[in-house]
């Protein structure tokens, strides 16, 4: 396909000279890892991950893992890379009707090699589950993550993706979702890592009466360049899809955020919204918020909002007034501009760990 | 410890190229309440912004110490630890963190400088009882800050902040406007509550209504920045009887504002 030689269409964002293809390839095995701050202590349903190998697997009944199936997502130069370098691979199913009352911690580990990524999850009919990826490094090394999600009719999912790849990396990251009827997504991307990074999130809304919510928040700083796209396509009727992205920019760093609505042709009584609330902490930094709503059907709602704002000096002086140190003010302001997005977040785990990264970007 | 005192000496203040204050003097000592009246624009709430340290205002000559330490060296918060508050009269809404919580760090930052830790429940304990005590609707505390409150719940959550974060020169800026007359005597009663010789205050005002509940010790009338005449409680008793026209006679004005 010549379409495969394209890159990614990160709008707003020069991604032309990123490093997305100085990868680290080498042969490792690992067969134990420290388990601490990658999942919770008390998990019921754990899988860890390490440079491929998969050294935790503690699941409950109605869950199996195998390694992913062929891919057949959108294609770009960098699902194409993905395919053919994968070295690290993850399936999971769960049954039919099975309902998961203990979520699901998957802690993906890149400790020597770039982590070249795939993910399949899939929901089986009416299967509800609440699932927690976690994604880390402790080298800088680039990566390239494919992830499919298949919710089928009546299934409910909820998911969580922790983004905290450390270090100076690159990273390409690429998620689809197919809901199908009657099923929902209620879905949080939390992306506090220090790379330059091309997240796409992408859910097709396949069934009648599919619901959508994806929620987004980035916080990026020095000079970190970040291009997040979240798209949502109503492809059936009586669909809803909404989008939120909440984005903190400081020092030098470039955010820009897409939210894409689209509703085809005959998706009657479909619903896309889409809401995006910027905060920039510095002159030099750059917040880019850009909203599309496509829409090829009449009888159907859709909105969107945006919003880029700089911190107020006046509320920075009132905070320092009553004895905060300026940092400790900011802190404040951005800790209470996020928290209609943090009040989103069911977990408290999850909230917890957006404030520690307010706490480690704005320190 | 040793009364604080708060001295301004010749203070000269301008925001943007405009010349606000043109050589305040004033000393505010613990124990002491002092009232700064005037009318509008002539410089009053410049005078408290400045002591703050708003960013705005550029100071382009004279003094101000706390307690024997330069002033105009210190970042605005402090200002804030070593001693000094500004009740303002258009306080910031800050959305999203609830007055408890930031009462509760910034009782925290105050506790850190005098080298001891916030107790969470004697704060909670002070803030129930403050809250009380000013007749506020316990649900303030869990409100955002200052969002959506009505002018005269503003004032009142500055004296409370004043209340829990126990200032010793503590500057009330207009703080009468917006309050009722149940209100004026709520506020009134708070401020009375902290007089001590560790607490001075000086309330910046354009009417009289304030100082029938909380007495001045010292007036001060205020036109074309500076302070031009100053008094006891009986200089407040003819500005209430006889407005200001005397002392622009006195003085040989017309315009009592900055540009005059």
């Amino acid at each position: 396909m010549s379409k495969t030689d394209a890159l990614p269409l990160a709008e707003r964002t020069n991604i032309k000279d990123w490093d997305f293809t100085n990868l680290t390839l080498k042969e490792v095995t690992h067969n134990s890892v420290d388990k601490s701050n990658l999942i919770p202590e008390n998990a019921k349903n754990a899988i860890i991950i390490v440079d491929g190998s998969v050294v935790v697997k503690d699941l409950q009944a109605g869950i199996s893992i195998e390694e992913s199936k062929e891919y057949s997502n959108l294609e770009n130069r960098l699902i194409t890379l993905n395919k053919e370098k994968a070295n690290s691979k993850l399936s999971i199913k769960v049954e039919k009707n099975k309902k998961m009352d203990e979520p699901i911690y998957i802690a993906y580990v890149a400790k020597e090699r770039s982590l070249i990524h795939q993910t399949e999850i899939t929901l089986e009919q009416g299967a509800e589950a609440n699932i927690v990826e976690n994604f880390k490094s402790e080298a800088s090394l680039n990566m390239n993550i494919l992830s499919k999600v298949n919710i089928f009719a009546n299934a409910n999912l909820e998911s969580s993706v922790i983004n905290s790849l450390n270090g100076e990396n690159t990273i390409y990251y690429h998620r689809l979702t197919e809901v199908h009827a009657d099923a929902s997504l209620d879905s949080s991307n939390f992306i506090l890592n220090d790379s330059n990074l091309v997240f796409e999130d992408f859910t097709h809304l396949v069934g009648k009466g599919s619901e959508a919510d994806v929620k987004t928040v980035a916080i990026s700083d020095k000079k970190q360049k970040q291009n997040i796209t979240v798209r949502i396509e109503n492809l059936a009727p009586h669909s809803n899809g909404n989008i939120v992205n909440y984005g903190v920019v400081k020092d030098d760093a470039h955010l820009a955020f897409n939210g894409i609505g689209k509703i085809h042709k005959g998706m009657n009584a479909g619903d896309n919204q889409q809401e995006s609330r910027l905060l920039n902490l510095s002159k030099t930094a750059e917040a880019i918020a850009n909203p599309f709503l496509l829409i090829d059907e009449g009888d159907i709602t859709a909105g969107h909002a945006a919003s880029i704002g700089q911190i107020d000096e006046e509320q920075v002086y009132y905070l320092m007034s009553r004895g905060m140190p300026k940092i400790e003010a900011e802190k404040l302001i951005v800790t209470g501009f996020l928290t209609p997005f943090a009040n989103s977040i069911k977990s408290k785990t999850l909230r917890e760990a957006l404030l520690t990264s307010i706490e480690e970007k704005l320190g | 410890m040793s009364k604080p005192v708060l001295k301004i000496n010749d203070l000269k203040a301008k925001i943007e190229e405009k010349q606000i204050l043109k050589g305040v003097n004033l000393e505010v000592k613990g124990g002491e309440i002092h009232a700064i009246m005037g009318p509008n624009g002539t410089g009053k709430s410049t005078l408290s912004q400045v002591i703050m340290g708003h960013p705005k205002y550029e100071v382009t000559g004279g003094e101000i110490s706390m307690n024997g330490e330069d002033v105009l060296e210190m970042e605005v918060d402090e200002r804030a630890k070593a001693g000094l508050f500004l009740a303002m009269q258009y306080p910031s809404e800050i959305p999203g963190v609830t007055n408890s919580d930031f009462l509760r760090m910034a009782k925290r930052e105050k506790l850190k400088e005098q080298g001891s830790r916030l107790k969470l429940m004697d704060f909670q304990k002070d803030l129930n009882a403050s809250i009380k005590e000013l007749k506020m609707p316990e649900e303030m505390a869990d409100r955002y800050l200052n969002e959506g409150f009505s002018g005269g719940e503003k004032k009142r959550n500055e004296i409370l902040q004043m209340l829990l974060l126990k200032p010793e020169i503590a500057i009330l800026d207009e703080v009468d406007s917006g309050l009722d007359v149940d209100a004026l005597k709520i506020v009134g009663d708070a401020v009375n509550s902290m007089r001590s010789d560790n607490f001075g205050c000086l309330i910046i005002t354009h009417y009289q209504r304030i100082l029938e509940y909380i007495k001045p010790d010292f007036v001060h009338v205020m036109m074309q920045g500076k302070i031009v005449k100053s008094g006891d409680i009986s200089l407040m008793q003819k500005i209430d009887a006889e407005g200001y026209d005397w002392i622009k006679a006195e003085l040989g004005i017309t315009d009592e504002t900055i540009d005059g």
